[in-house]
């Protein structure tokens, strides 16, 4: 065959194998995600526990997903996890915005949870979300629930008081 | 008494034989690294080679990755549907054609595909005594015959395993949404929010480099070592299909332990 | 048997056998040698050995340029002597006593003393003596799997002789190491028994092929020369065809314009002639003996064609049981009263070499 046949069909072949690549990259994985997506701001979120958050989960709003977990680091003397979301231009969020580290299902993967507030001023680039609530630990839990129960088993009725309010110290808890 | 002590023997003398054999590949493999200077040199001869392993094995990968990506689909949706889930459907298409199926099935595809032809075309090379020629013209057959294969193999599979996945994605997308009527918004995305670009594609693409490195080593050496006859080649043919099945799979095992131990903690 | 040169059994003319620069005569090869000259100012030939250029050079570029104008005045000179160097051989190969001829002759090729085996036990060779003068065209002679293929791979490095020295140039093929024996193999041509042509190339690139390896030459001057040698075998009609398109006659004549390709010193053939219908046989011979003296070529023949080989070469060697058991040149052989010789020459089934495979007595066989 042809020597220049040869050379269009290889060129040919090369060029759709990397289409390919670019649609299993772009289309099917997340390399690049949309410009409006690629496009935003990123603000701060300290927790006491992230759970198994990682990075590049998402970050909801009333279930829409309004950004993406950028970075998670430990802050060496507050000992807090540092949660860098990184927020989509076109969604803005009150400076009084709760964060919070949720599960989809019972067994499903972490998220970040926004829950918008009524103050008038947004959150700009490289703010701190004041308030936070750390994920739900369900060792922590249950080792609390059964502790409870043997402590307290002669009044039954006190069992459900730490199911109610699981993690008096650290768990749970907004902060001020 | 005698007999057990000749079946031991043979176990032995096999395995030494098979270890040996490993030895003189990887020998063979740094042989070809040597000579493959010729290679890139003169881009001609690789260029052929991957016009002889991946453009004509073009339609064979990626029509089995239509169907293969259709098939899953189907067979996800008895499943999923039980959950309410199948929207997931692209999830499970995506992720088993980009991780696993995408490489191993387009490497056992090639393997039998274009890897018995380079072995049945070098051994026969070396049956008639065209190698022998060429060593005579002072021309290393390593150089100009063995390595522009060895490297068209090694260009043309993970590109052949690219389009594999792609297909399978595109003939899953076809069932999951024309066939069964999956919401097309969120096929695609609930496919781009688990596939990740480097755990997903990326390690596929790695697979598929390593697989086409062993597939096209087994395939000219076992052309290379041929004994020189009509059914040394045969003998030859066969062993690079099964061998490189084999390789394909225990390398993919050995690959997925490493590349995903790190997302499953 | 006078000279080489004169004593020509053949038809065909002498004219187009496509040895560039002593064919076409001077005129000629100094326009094509101003013309390579010219070009390799712009691609410049890199060398590694005084006469030969190669394309795979591992020369330093200040070692290549320092080099290279020394080494193509040489090349150029040398293209230049052909034509007298084949004169002078045709004059001076002059034997007074054919029987004892090649050791008149500067000697190509010597063989002293060679032993081989492929296992230690099974002896292929044993004590192998030949010499082949330069200019020469000798047959080595002998029955199927008596070792004659085998003393073309010790010439061609292939093998290595278990004892005794193989000396092609006065060097020992045995002990070269990588870049002679590269050099060495640049200066031979080998036609292997069933041609080995490249069946992914074409006839033209078949040919094309020693020539690109080892030269930078421009792809027109590739062009002409592959017609040139082409032409020297009658096939150049044939160039755009493919091997399998070819018949087993053409074929063997392709390859013997590859063995030619790069103008060798030392030519060898496997068995040029087997399985060839007598005309084709006959073409091929003679093409033989014509590029053999045209291009001042040494040749070694092994064959157990008896009848053609003896119209053509100079001197005969007859191999059996991997040693030297007769030779002489060809007027000598037909008269020889050597019961071996008499048996391979008339072809009787029972001789010195016998018909009936070791075995036991038939007695005992039947018992």
């Amino acid at each position: 065959m042809n020597k220049k046949i040869i050379d269009l069909w290889v060129g040919v072949f090369v060029l759709i194998g990397l289409a390919g690549l670019a649609f299993l990259a772009l289309k099917v994985g997340n390399l690049l995600s949309t410009t409006e997506e690629r496009n935003g701001y990123e603000i701060e979120a300290r927790f006491d526990n992230i759970g198994a958050l990682k990075p590049r989960a998402p970050v909801k709003a009333a279930g829409v997903v309004v950004g993406r977990v950028e970075s998670i680091r430990l802050d060496g003397k507050t000992y807090e996890a540092v949660a860098r979301l990184h927020i989509f231009q076109q969604y803005k969020f009150s400076k009084d915005t709760i964060a919070a580290v949720f599960t989809s299902g019972l067994l499903g993967e972490q998220f970040v949870g926004l829950e918008g507030g009524g103050d008038s001023v947004m959150l700009k680039d490289e703010d701190q979300v004041k308030k936070t609530q750390s994920a739900v630990q369900i060792e922590k839990l249950i080792s609390q629930f059964l502790f409870s129960k043997a402590s307290e088993s002669p009044t039954p009725a006190a069992s459900a008081t730490p199911a109610a309010a699981p993690a008096p110290t650290s768990a749970t808890g907004v902060k001020p | 008494m005698n007999a057990l002590i000749e079946v031991i023997r043979g176990i032995g003398a096999s395995v030494i034989g098979g270890v040996s054999r490993i030895g003189y590949a990887t020998r063979f493999l740094f042989t070809i690294l040597a000579h493959s200077g010729t290679s890139f040199m003169r881009p001609r001869l690789v260029v052929r080679e991957v016009y002889q392993a991946g453009v004509l094995s073009l339609i064979i990968v990626c029509m089995s990755g239509l169907f293969v990506g259709m098939v899953l689909a189907l067979q996800g949706y008895e499943t999923l549907s039980r959950y309410g889930a199948s929207e997931s459907m692209g999830v499970l298409v995506a992720m088993a054609l980009v991780r696993e199926l995408g490489p191993v099935v387009a490497g056992l595809l090639f393997a039998s595909r274009a890897g018995s032809a380079m072995t049945a075309e070098i051994g026969l090379m070396k049956t008639t005594e065209q190698l022998a020629a060429m060593e005579v013209m002072a021309v290393d057959p390593i150089a100009r015959v063995v390595a522009p294969r060895f490297w068209g193999g090694v260009i043309s599979l993970p590109l052949l395993a690219v389009l594999f996945s792609t297909l399978g994605v595109f003939g899953g997308f076809l069932v999951a949404v024309k066939l069964i009527g999956v919401d097309s918004g969120a096929f695609w995305s609930q496919m781009q929010a688990s596939v990740d670009w480097h755990y997903g594609v990326l390690n596929g693409v790695i697979k598929s480099v390593v697989f086409g490195i062993a597939v096209s080593l087994i395939s000219v050496f076992e052309g290379y070592d041929a004994d020189p006859t009509a059914e040394g080649v045969s003998a030859a043919t066969t062993r690079t299909v099964v061998t490189s099945a084999l390789a394909i799979l225990a390398l993919d095992f050995v690959l997925t332990v490493f590349m995903f131990r790190g997302e499953i903690n | 048997m006078p000279c080489v040169g004169a004593q020509n059994p053949c038809r065909i003319p002498l004219r187009p056998v496509g040895a560039l620069p002593p064919v076409l005569g001077p005129k000629r090869s100094a326009r094509t040698s101003l013309k390579l000259m010219h070009l390799s100012v712009k691609t410049p030939i890199k060398f590694k050995h005084k006469c030969y250029f190669y394309k795979k050079s591992t020369l330093s570029i200040i070692g290549m340029l320092a080099f290279f104008k020394y080494s193509f005045l040489k090349k150029v000179t040398r293209q230049f002597a052909r034509p007298d160097t084949i004169i002078r051989m045709s004059s001076a190969a002059d034997f007074s006593s054919p029987a004892t001829a090649p050791s008149h002759c500067e000697p190509l090729v010597e063989l002293k003393d060679v032993s081989f085996g492929y296992t230690r036990t099974r002896k292929i060779l044993s004590g192998v003596t030949l010499t082949v003068p330069k200019g020469k065209l000798v047959a080595v002679m002998g029955g199927s799997g008596c070792g004659k293929t085998t003393i073309l791979r010790l010439l061609c490095g292939q093998h290595r002789a278990s004892s005794g020295e193989v000396l092609v140039g006065g060097q020992s093929v045995a002990t070269m190491d990588r870049e002679q024996m590269f050099a060495h193999r640049r200066r031979l041509g080998m036609l292997f028994q069933f041609g080995a042509l490249f069946t992914d190339l074409s006839v033209f690139d078949n040919i094309a092929f020693p020539m690109r390896e080892h030269t930078d030459l421009p792809e027109e001057v590739i062009h002409d020369l592959v017609l040139m040698k082409l032409n020297a075998v009658g096939l150049r009609g044939a160039a755009r065809l493919k091997p399998s398109e070819l018949s087993g006659g053409m074929a063997r004549r392709v390859a013997l314009a590859r063995t030619i390709a790069l103008d060798p010193q030392l030519a060898l053939y496997d068995e040029p002639f087997a399985g060839l219908d007598p005309i084709s046989l006959s073409v091929v011979g003679q093409l033989i003996r014509k590029l053999n003296d045209a291009l001042g070529m040494t040749s070694v023949l092994v064959t157990h064609d008896i009848a053609e080989s003896m119209k053509i070469v100079d001197y005969i060697y007859f191999i059996s049981d991997g040693r030297v058991v007769a030779h002489g040149d060809v007027p000598s052989i037909r008269a020889s009263k050597d019961p071996f010789v008499r048996q391979f020459v008339d072809g009787e089934p029972d001789g010195p070499v016998r018909f009936h495979y070791p075995a036991k007595t038939l007695v005992e066989d039947f018992a």
